[in-house]
């Protein structure tokens, strides 16, 4: 058989009837269109989020992998119990300075007390490290600079901090922390820059300053973790098996945990998009397949007669139904095609408009809604549509295959 | 080869109307040879069609046997066999003519071949000889409302020829076309039987329709009042 009579066979008829019943088909595309581009739309702003916060996870928060003391838990993630001294991660930076796929290392150091003023204190929580590294995963400045490598005792606060205890750039401060015997340390700093974070929480709490002050508040030199960031993350497997190896022919007390072991809240957030993806998907596509099931059962009532006929003349069962769900798939697919393609013309329309949505609670910023459509989403949309029409045509199709050829010829 | 044989034998046939059944066929017997031209004639509700229905396999007897050339046709038949029969036996001409609106003239005749996956050169042959020989030639890109009803039951006439049938069967086919039609129609219907040498079984209410040399089949509610040439009908009427 060759393509010709496929078409024949399964898709003239079917084609034929679509165009036959113009208005219903096209009330019916409509649902299909409608569909399709909302999903799409809103599969490709979960998609840019997903890719944001990700992106957001390992450069500002997580790196692609770190290297922690065996045992640490992000429950206490301060606590001097488990923290890396200075001759085990000189030891390992070594082996990762060879990693050619490495971006950058940050030795990571967390750290709470207070902070003051002549006037006024406030309690902070401390992330150290090292300059170089902390520049590219630090939040954004509103004002001042981030400090340099050979930076003095400096720090950088949060608008909302500065804001709490009149600190502006330039101001000099006092940090009390405790260290590991419980006394209380203290060390003068001065305020280097102010920044904006996604929080007002984070803003009013969190400081990030070079590793060295945390050092010298503290009078120790070790450092909870040591992050590391690589070019591309396709190296990570390599790159945690090469350190894995030293740390194991070292006999070192260390672990590896990657960022996606690591980011919790990365993983409840998108498990939550994920969730809500799935039911609005659920819920579109249960509405285009009420209705195209609806048209369908049309299509069987209307054409009884004609179905009847078609299974006197010779057609079996099988090829009435496939002839129907033919019918209902391709109502499915080019609807879903039509509305690729209006999706795909209408998301840099979006995406140039610039628009937002209100910040979420406790958030200070609008959050921009930006579209990406990539081929996993136009396969879903399409497998989906599919999925949708075979479920959709299922019910009316059986009805027709089990007319009863004498009662069907006898309708009008 | 053997000779294309409809036998019944003691066939009935009844239907359900809400708690009651109500026979349509009872205990018929006929034999029917190959390339018989043969009237079925009766009153409304006498059983004709249910009996078309029965030899055609659109329906399934109650009781009784029926033999189709070197099938047995029972109850417990299954779909695929009955759909198969159907296709390469049978040709069906129905009272409304039952065109498929969709497609063309060339579409709707060639159907049976299409489904019957008979190669295109072969169909588009076999379909311009019909359409010839029912005086369509010209009419392939028509759609059925664009032909008048005595030209759609032409198409009827074609489609029920095009997959050589060894039994064609019309109900009423000239039921619903004026005198001048439905003669025409019976025309041809005579020439296709005796160009293709196939069985035709046509019901209708006028006798007149039959020459003398026809074989007549007269039903009474439900069973065979007579079986007889169409002169011997007329005398006993």
């Amino acid at each position: 058989m060759n393509i010709s009579d496929l078409y024949n066979l399964y898709l003239t008829m079917p084609l034929k009837n679509i165009w036959r019943n113009r208005r219903r088909s096209f009330i019916t595309l409509a649902s299909v269109i409608a569909g399709t581009v909302t999903i799409m739309l809103f599969f490709g702003y979960i998609k840019v989020m997903e890719v944001g916060l990700k992106d957001e996870a390992i450069r500002k928060e997580y790196g692609h992998f770190q290297i922690l003391r065996k045992g640490y838990s992000d429950d206490d993630e301060t606590s001097y119990k488990y923290m890396i001294a200075k001759e085990d991660y000189m030891k390992i930076s070594s082996v990762i300075d060879t990693l050619s796929s490495v971006d950058f290392i940050n030795y990571r150091h967390l750290l709470v007390g207070m902070i003051g003023t002549s006037e006024a204190s406030a309690i902070f929580m401390g992330v150290a490290g090292n300059p170089g590294a902390e520049i590219f995963m630090s939040p954004e400045l509103i004002s001042g600079a981030f400090y340099g490598e050979d930076a003095g005792d400096q720090i950088i606060i949060g608008r909302h901090m500065a804001g709490k205890l009149n600190l502006e750039v330039g101001n000099e401060v006092v940090l009390f922390a405790s260290n590991e015997d419980g006394a209380q340390d203290a060390i003068s700093v001065n305020v280097s820059g102010i920044y904006r974070g996604m929080l007002k929480a984070v803003e009013s709490m969190q400081i990030y300053m070079p590793l060295h002050v945390a050092h010298s508040l503290l009078g120790h030199d070790k450092i909870h973790r040591i992050i590391v960031c690589l070019k591309n993350e396709k190296d990570m497997e390599s790159a945690i098996k090469t350190l894995n190896a030293f740390i194991k022919d070292n006999n070192l007390d260390l672990e590896i945990r990657t960022w996606s072991e690591l980011a919790v809240f990365y993983r409840q957030i998108i498990a939550m998009f994920k969730g809500i993806t799935f039911v609005l998907g659920l819920v579109i596509f249960s509405i285009i397949m009420f209705n195209i099931s609806n048209t369908m059962y049309m299509v069987v009532n209307d054409r009884t007669k004609e179905i009847g006929t078609l299974r006197a003349l010779g057609s079996s069962r099988f090829q009435v139904k496939s002839q129907l769900m033919t019918e209902g798939v391709l109502l499915c697919l080019i609807g879903c095609i039509i509305g690729i393609v209006i999706t795909l013309l209408i998301r840099p329309l979006i995406n140039e408009m610039q628009i937002t949505l209100p910040p979420p609670p406790g958030q200070d910023d609008r959050i921009p809604i930006h579209i990406v459509i990539d081929h996993t989403i136009i396969w879903i949309s399409v497998v989906a549509s599919s999925v949708t029409g075979i479920f959709a045509t299922f019910l009316p199709v059986q009805r027709a295959s089990k007319l009863n050829i004498v009662d069907a010829l006898r309708q009008f | 080869m053997s000779e294309f044989v409809i036998s019944a034998k003691e066939i009935s046939k009844s239907y359900r109307m809400g708690k009651v059944s109500v026979p349509a066929i009872r205990n018929v017997s006929i034999t029917i040879s190959q390339g018989e031209f043969v009237g079925l004639v009766g009153v409304s509700g006498s059983g004709k069609t249910t009996l078309l229905n029965l030899i055609g396999t659109l329906d399934k007897v109650d009781s009784g046997f029926l033999k189709i050339g070197d099938i047995t046709v029972v109850r417990k038949c299954n779909d695929n066999e009955l759909t198969f029969l159907r296709r390469n036996t049978f040709g069906f001409i129905f009272q409304n003519f039952n065109l498929v609106p969709i497609l063309n003239v060339f579409e709707n005749v060639s159907y049976p071949l299409w489904r019957s996956r008979i190669p295109e050169k072969t169909r588009r042959e076999r379909v311009r000889t019909l359409l010839e020989l029912v005086g369509l030639s010209g009419f392939e890109k028509r759609f059925p409302n664009e032909l008048s009803g005595g030209q759609q039951q032409r198409v009827a006439v074609a489609r029920a020829f095009v997959n050589n049938p060894k039994i064609v069967l019309a109900d009423e086919p000239t039921a619903n076309l004026d005198t001048q039609n439905g003669n025409a129609v019976i025309d041809l219907l005579r020439k296709v039987n005796e160009l293709e040498n196939a069985t035709v079984l046509l019901s209708t209410h006028n006798t007149s329709l039959f020459s003398e040399e026809d074989r007549v089949i007269t039903l009474t509610d439900g069973t065979i009042s007579s079986d007889t040439s169409s002169r011997q009908h007329q005398r006993c009427l």
